[in-house]
């Protein structure tokens, strides 16, 4: 640093402004860099940038905007792709294969050209070693002795995206780990306890029938009664687990089921309204039914707990490739952004569930404007 | 007599034998597909769930065969829903498993004359 008031200025400038998010100390720091480029003080500036550059802990590139032809990088830059500087000064980045796509180049540059400089751009790209790394990046159109260039500041978010795919794949995994254990437990109590009452349930009446004393058969008969409620739970528990209808009858019975329960346990009047095209819901895949009933459930349970509406509609429609779900009531509603940042389990498990079966949830409720649920399903043929 | 439940097999096998031949007994419902082929019984006592094929599919396979079978089921499901779905699939008795002693052996009569049968003890039909 020659001059002192020029370093003291730039480190005014640089630092008290420093943004938290990486994002925006790229921008930052490519605006900052173009600023120090464009410097009429020329040999200070170039020094210093050179010295941002070299030391920087993101990747950053300088190449020509026709070709793409690599004129400077910086170390982080060769680090995190494998590459030596000699395998890349000179020459182009489509010609070494870096972009996956070749496409987000040409789209970059067009960005370029219209606005002059592209902001937060996801790009994934190929290392030296074939991996796939994937930057955010900020780029800025740059003159460098009269040919136009590009600065390309990034962030490398390749860690960051792998451990939300690990997160993804561990949630996935829960839910397919909670509907196995509640399908077993629901067969279990089923298919093995219910069926065992039920005969002793036969065996019961069978001995009252035969049995001569009117008072002991009257008792037996009693008995045979209480069993029979004891069973009535048993299957109740069973439905409330893994509901049977949604294996052997299909989906509409199944919520059908699910909203008159609901209705008569609470003072809630539940419409539920199916539409259907000629393909039907009974080809409609088990997983993908499983879903479609655990959203509704989850929905109506909210509008239980929370919404104090006294009616609620399910609307299911059913076209060859998509499957529409909306669940709406006219209650209290929420503020859909203080419910998803609190972490409401309900709708992290809708989401994750959809996310699942390829399909989306929209959530759309305003304070005393009521909500409603909606979710789209692809279907494949 | 397609019953996945041993138990209860063994049940229905002992309370059926006294009044009919039981000609065949099968686990599953594709045993059950394949047992009505070959030994052509007059009525079919079926569990609705199944395993590989359950009763109800199976019943919907049987009934577009050449042949239809006369099928009563035996099931613990004590639901109209189920009893609807058992008629479209071509069904004839509707036996709950609690009331098999008194009720299993008309529905048979009745599905061997072609005639329908409900346990009276299912609810909101």
């Amino acid at each position: 640093m020659s001059s002192p008031r020029t370093t003291n200025t730039l480190v005014k400038v640089d630092f008290s402004t420093m943004p938290k998010r990486a994002s925006a100390r790229a921008r930052w720091s490519a605006q900052s860099a173009r600023a120090i480029v464009q410097k009429p003080d020329w040999h200070d500036s170039e020094k210093l940038f050179l010295q941002v550059f070299n030391n920087s802990h993101q990747p950053m590139s300088i190449t020509t905007l026709a070709e793409g032809r690599y004129l400077e990088v910086n170390p982080t830059f060769l680090s995190l792709l494998g590459y030596t500087r000699e395998q890349i000064i000179g020459r182009t980045s489509l010609g070494l294969g870096i972009w996956k796509n070749r496409a987000q180049r040409t789209e970059m540059v067009t960005r370029l050209h219209g606005e002059g400089r592209v902001r937060d751009f996801e790009t994934a790209l190929r290392g030296a070693n074939n991996e796939t790394l994937i930057w955010v990046s900020s780029a800025d159109l740059i003159d460098i002795e009269g040919e136009p260039c590009i600065l390309i500041i990034s962030d490398d978010i390749t860690e960051q995206r792998r451990a939300e795919q690990r997160l993804q794949n561990v949630s996935a995994r829960l839910i397919r780990a909670q509907e196995e254990e509640r399908n077993r437990i629901a067969r279990e109590l089923h298919d093995s306890l219910n069926q065992k009452l039920a005969l002793l349930c036969v065996d019961l009446e069978e001995f009252s029938r035969t049995h001569q004393d009117l008072d002991v058969s009257q008792e037996l008969h009693a008995l045979c009664l209480r069993l029979q409620d004891a069973s009535d739970d048993v299957h109740g528990m069973s439905q409330q687990l893994h509901p049977p209808k949604l294996d052997y009858l299909g989906l509409i019975p199944a919520l059908g089921d699910l909203c008159r329960e609901l209705s008569n346990r609470r003072s809630l009047r539940i419409n539920l309204v199916s539409e259907q095209d000629e393909s039907g819901f009974d080809r409609l895949d088990k997983e993908l039914a499983l879903c479609v009933y655990r959203v509704v459930q989850e929905a109506l349970s909210n509008v239980i707990k929370h919404s104090g509406a006294l009616a609620a509609r399910v609307y299911v429609r059913k076209r060859k490739d998509m499957l529409y779900l909306l669940v709406s009531d006219g209650g209290k509603g929420f503020n859909v952004e203080v419910a998803r940042l609190k972490g409401r389990l309900g709708l992290i498990s809708m989401e994750e569930r959809l996310r699942l079966a390829n399909g989306r949830l929209i959530i759309r409720s305003r304070p005393h404007r009521g909500t409603q649920i909606e979710a789209r399903i692809p279907l494949q043929g | 007599m397609a019953e996945d439940h041993a138990v209860v097999r063994a049940s229905v096998v002992r309370l059926l034998s006294q009044y009919y031949d039981v000609v065949g007994t099968v686990n599953d419902g594709q045993a059950l597909l394949e047992a009505t082929e070959t030994l052509e019984p007059d009525v079919l006592v079926v569990d609705f769930s199944l395993p590989i094929v359950s009763g109800i599919e199976a019943a919907s396979i049987l009934k577009r065969t050449a042949r239809p079978s006369k099928i009563v089921f035996l099931t613990v499901h004590n639901d109209p829903d189920f009893v609807r779905a058992a008629h479209d699939a071509g069904a004839l008795g509707y036996v709950l498993k609690q009331q098999m002693n008194t009720d299993l052996p008309q529905a048979i009569e009745k599905a061997n004359a072609g005639e329908y049968f409900t346990s009276p003890s299912v609810r909101g039909l």
